[in-house]
């Protein structure tokens, strides 16, 4: 009778018990941190060499950000790194959002990248800001089939892209040869395939957070995404790879804790709910 | 003396944070108070930041572009909904967005998200000879999983003998499918979770959350002290 009355107590948990042991878990390797090993996923490998290799040297890469703050601390460090190493490589970036908290965050990553290259980047050069496209898939389409004329000449801070060199003979989406997708929160990345991949024929990675990665994945053996930075993990991986060890390591160990809690709470969850079933068929007998 | 705005904007945001994670004690007043908050924000920056655009990729090409009015006038439309009268009138707005929406994402459907799909999970693209056994067994489990999980939403007749454990396959490959999907979900939460609680333990605002973290819990047990909101569960 004591087991069963343990078994009840821990079936019927407080799930404010529950959760406030997760703040725990959470904070702890945030407290102490530890680096923990990882490998690097084939989805981060395709995307490295997306960027490394795919991508030619000196060419101009979109970069639609839709990172929103909630997302920031998943995927701001692999943003950085990614302009980062599109820098390294001589190329020009055109950054766009259909999220309009993006572009300040965009600005963020730009300003990171700047630090770590080292060496001071030249707007209407290397990269424009042509800030928030409103309408989602409908303004995707349009901005992307006539990019001056929905822009009306004007980037994000007011000043007119005619004379910047970055937008020289760049009319559309297919102008754009290669793009980097930034997964937001609401921002759907089938809006890329439809819009921008299809008919335009851009070729595009993508930058995602981890629930939307199950439905990427198909698209990567079509080559219509090449590769996939997944979340904090693909963030992490980016950062090992780069050699620049920042936020996202730092969380790693914390996100994997909090994971193991959840296997452990669901494992005994489970077992405790398939002990109650076989109690009640023994008392029934 | 200069007022580091950045700093003061990482606090508050630090403070909301902690103030709207005691809803998992129980809705109170602290995650009401920062709900609101949110919401509000939130809404008024996307209000201010689409009037922006409208105004300016709008409303001011209208004397070089008169049909850029249409739009305008579908936007005033869509307001007729909060006019009973004529509240008739929306429906036309409505419509058209509708009919665009599909019209666009239709043509790139077909092509990207139907044909190449199918394209996806048949040789030469995911070949099951030629490859590394690991890299076939994927292929095969996807090929496989792909018809089978699409034979499961054949309604129109009733699977018997063999074809009844072909449709079960299929249910479980759906099955395993949402899985893998919950199971994104809850690690994509708890990255969000960790990365709320790497800004609390930023070295510069350590200190200051764990004031504001004493603060809260100090309001959290007056408040259930007081029966000012429920401790017990319902």
């Amino acid at each position: 009778m004591i087991e069963v009355g343990w078994v009840k107590r821990i079936s019927n948990l407080d799930h404010r018990i529950i959760t406030s042991v997760l703040i725990v878990v959470a904070i702890f390797p945030l407290a102490v941190p530890i680096q923990v090993p990882f490998t690097i996923q084939g989805y981060t490998t395709m995307y490295w060499d997306y960027i490394t290799e795919i991508v030619p040297d000196g060419s101009t890469v979109g970069w639609l950000n839709n990172n929103v703050p909630m997302v920031d601390a998943q995927l701001g460090s692999g943003s950085t790194l990614t302009i980062v190493k599109l820098f390294q490589k001589e190329c020009k970036i055109i950054c766009f959002s259909l999220e309009s908290t993006s572009p300040t965050l965009t600005t963020n990553y730009l300003n990171s990248a700047e630090k770590i290259l080292g060496r001071e980047l030249v707007y209407g050069v290397d990269y424009v800001e042509l800030g928030y496209v409103p309408g989602m898939e409908a303004g995707l389409a349009a901005f992307l089939s006539d990019i001056p004329g929905f822009l009306g000449g004007r980037d994000m801070r007011g000043d007119s892209i005619a004379g910047m060199p970055i937008m020289e003979g760049i009319k559309d989406g297919g102008d754009m040869k290669d793009a980097v997708w930034g997964g937001g929160y609401s921002v759907n990345e089938d809006f890329a395939i439809r819009q921008w991949q299809v008919p335009y024929g851009t070729r595009l990675t993508s930058q995602a957070i981890t629930m939307v990665v199950p439905s990427i994945v198909p698209y990567l053996a079509t080559k219509q995404f090449y590769g996939i930075l997944s979340g904090l993990r693909g963030s992490a991986e980016l950062e090992l790879l780069m050699k620049e060890p920042g936020n996202a390591t730092g969380q790693l160990l914390g996100v994997s804790f909090s994971a193991l809690y959840f296997v452990f709470i669901l494992l005994l969850g489970n077992i405790i709910y398939a002990y109650e079933k076989i109690t009640m068929k023994e008392e029934k007998r | 003396m200069t007022i580091d705005w950045v700093f003061i904007g990482l606090l508050v945001g630090n403070l909301l944070a902690i103030m709207s994670y005691t809803m998992i004690y129980g809705d109170n007043i602290l995650s009401k108070i920062t709900e609101h908050i949110i919401i509000g924000v939130g809404m008024g920056y996307g209000l201010a930041i689409n009037l922006y655009a409208i105004y300016n990729r709008g409303i001011l090409k209208i004397p070089d572009k008169p049909y850029y009015i249409i739009p305008i006038i579908l936007i005033i439309m869509l307001y007729f909904r909060f006019y009973k009268p004529l509240s008739w009138v929306y429906r036309y707005p409505t419509a058209i967005l509708i009919a665009g929406g599909l019209g666009l994402g239709v043509r790139g459907i077909l092509q990207g998200q139907f044909l190449d799909q199918i394209r996806g999970v048949l040789p030469p693209i995911s070949p099951l000879i030629g490859v590394p056994a690991g890299t076939a067994i994927n292929n095969l489990i996807i090929l496989v999983g792909t018809m089978v999980s699409t034979i499961y939403f054949v309604f129109s007749r009733e699977f018997k003998g063999p074809l009844k454990h072909v449709h079960k396959l299929g249910r479980y490959f759906l099955l395993i499918a949402f899985g893998a999907a919950y199971g994104a979900t809850v690690l994509y939460r708890y990255e969000l979770f960790g990365g709320v609680m790497q800004t609390l333990m930023l070295p510069e605002a350590r200190t200051y959350s764990l004031l504001f973290a004493i603060v809260v819990i100090g309001i959290l047990v007056y408040v259930f002290k007081t029966g000012r909101t429920e401790w017990e569960l319902t």
